[in-house]
């Protein structure tokens, strides 16, 4: 195989489509763009309720990034800074990284998938990072982004290609608090936040809390389509 | 497994998590369907190789969306021509060229229809609206039309769907000349509302939405045909 295929999970939203507000599956385009430069073929899969056997048809996999997870996937109440949640997408996504992880699928989780990928193995959120204390001023959310630097474990995958520290963009108001049975293989430099994640007994399974789709940091995108052809 | 069946997107602005960003879309009833009818749905994306993603799949849906730039059918564009994408025609052609040239079905709707027949060499009338005696087909305030069309006897879309069947219409461009492609149906104002390639086992395009009206039927006969490939 060439070019493996990789999945992308979307959610739908009411969107605007010809002269309607529709339910539409939405994802912006940088993710195919990103794995389009990296020898992969992105197909974007809707969240539905059914079992997620459109694994088979894959060779790779990204979580994509999105709303906060509803706290009752990791036992905890509703903090009223949680904003909309989406039960469906959440439950898919938990599904598909799941069903990855049995069969051994390559999976790169991005911002909310790297949050959902520590949540499926046994984790939990902080909500709030702006009152959490240490975590007050981790960055720009609510549409904006700011940047900060990520400290990379040495002897991680994420180390070798990205270096020991980079430069992410940040934009999100919920953070990982307890990262499960996966391992933290990056945190943020200025407040220890976690930032990175993986799951070595898996043949590739990595989260980010960054976007480097879109600051065309693609060295994480390239290192699962290599997984995915199994090279 | 079931059957793959791919559906192209669009990329459009939309004030997404952030204001104004190129998201790729399509209306949930597309992959919806395809599910209820018994195939795996995967939603394509503008940019991906053809060749690749046609190794990948079953079948194919060209899906609705935004007009054909006229420059593929050799007119200028006309004033009610609006937000084309010559790159996405560019790569959905390619994409119907390839699926057909290796017998993979394929199903083209609405602007799917319009582009299959573009890339048969023919072509399309710009704004319906101002086209006698085709004025009344289209969406007005948010409403789709209905009518009746035909569909023609010893066709492929003919084993597949009654010879009279309502249908919903929401666009303002269509048909003029199928090119080298069969005619399958006609509204009853005449205009082209499918066609076919009378040589594939499925090569069918509608100007209707099945998507949207439920019509299981034709979706269901793209995911069998895809089935036995």
């Amino acid at each position: 195989m060439v070019r493996p295929i990789i999945g992308v999970t979307a959610p739908t939203r009411v969107t605007k489509w010809g002269p309607w507000d529709m339910d539409a599956t939405v994802v912006p385009a940088t993710y195919a763009i990103a794995i389009v430069q990296s020898g992969g073929i992105p197909v974007i899969l809707p969240p539905d309720d059914r079992m997620p056997d459109v694994i088979h048809a894959l060779d790779g996999l990204v979580i994509s990034g999105g709303p906060d997870i509803d706290p009752s996937m990791y036992g905890a109440e509703l903090d009223p800074n949680t904003l909309d949640t989406y039960p469906l997408q959440d439950q898919r996504e938990k599904l598909l990284i799941e069903a990855a992880i049995e069969t051994d699928l390559p999976i790169l989780g991005i911002c909310r998938g790297m949050q959902m990928m520590c949540v499926v193995e046994g984790g939990r959120m902080h909500q709030h990072l702006p009152s959490t204390s240490g975590h007050e001023s981790h960055g720009s959310w609510n549409g904006g982004v700011s940047d900060h630097h990520v400290e990379l474990v040495p002897g991680t995958l994420v180390h070798s290609e990205l270096g020991g520290e980079v430069s992410v963009n940040s934009t999100h108001h919920q953070g990982v608090e307890h990262a499960g049975s996966l391992v933290v293989t990056g945190r943020a430099s200025h407040d220890g936040l976690i930032e990175a994640v993986e799951k070595p007994s898996h043949r590739f399974f990595h989260g980010v809390q960054w976007h480097p789709e879109r600051i065309n940091q693609f060295e994480m995108y390239s290192a699962l389509v290599r997984a995915a052809r199994g090279s | 497994m079931k059957p793959r069946i791919g559906i192209t997107s669009s990329v459009n602005k939309r004030d997404y998590e952030s204001e104004d960003r190129d998201v790729v879309m399509l209306p949930w009833n597309y992959p919806s369907i395809i599910e209820e009818c018994g195939g795996t749905p995967l939603i394509l994306s503008e940019g991906s190789d053809p060749y690749s993603v046609l190794d990948a799949l079953d079948g194919l849906i060209i899906a609705g969306g935004r007009d054909v730039d006229p420059s593929n059918y050799s007119q200028e564009a006309a004033p009610e021509t609006t937000d084309t994408r010559l790159s996405q025609d560019h790569w959905e052609i390619a994409l119907i060229i390839e699926a057909k040239r290796r017998k993979i079905p394929v199903l083209g709707i609405c602007r799917g229809h319009q582009l299959i027949a573009v890339a048969h060499g023919g072509s399309l009338y710009q704004h319906l609206p101002t086209t006698s005696p085709f004025e009344s087909h289209g969406a007005w305030g948010g409403n789709w039309s209905k009518h009746v069309v035909e569909v023609m006897g010893g066709t492929s879309l003919a084993s597949i769907l009654d010879g009279h069947c309502i249908v919903n219409s929401a666009h303002h461009q269509g048909v003029s000349d199928p090119g080298t492609l069969t005619i399958n149906a006609r509204s009853e104002d005449g205009l082209i509302e499918g066609l076919e390639d009378g040589e594939s086992d499925f090569f069918i395009s509608v100007q209707w939405h099945p998507e949207a009206l439920g019509q299981k039927d034709l979706i269901s006969a793209l995911v069998n045909a895809s089935s036995s490939t």
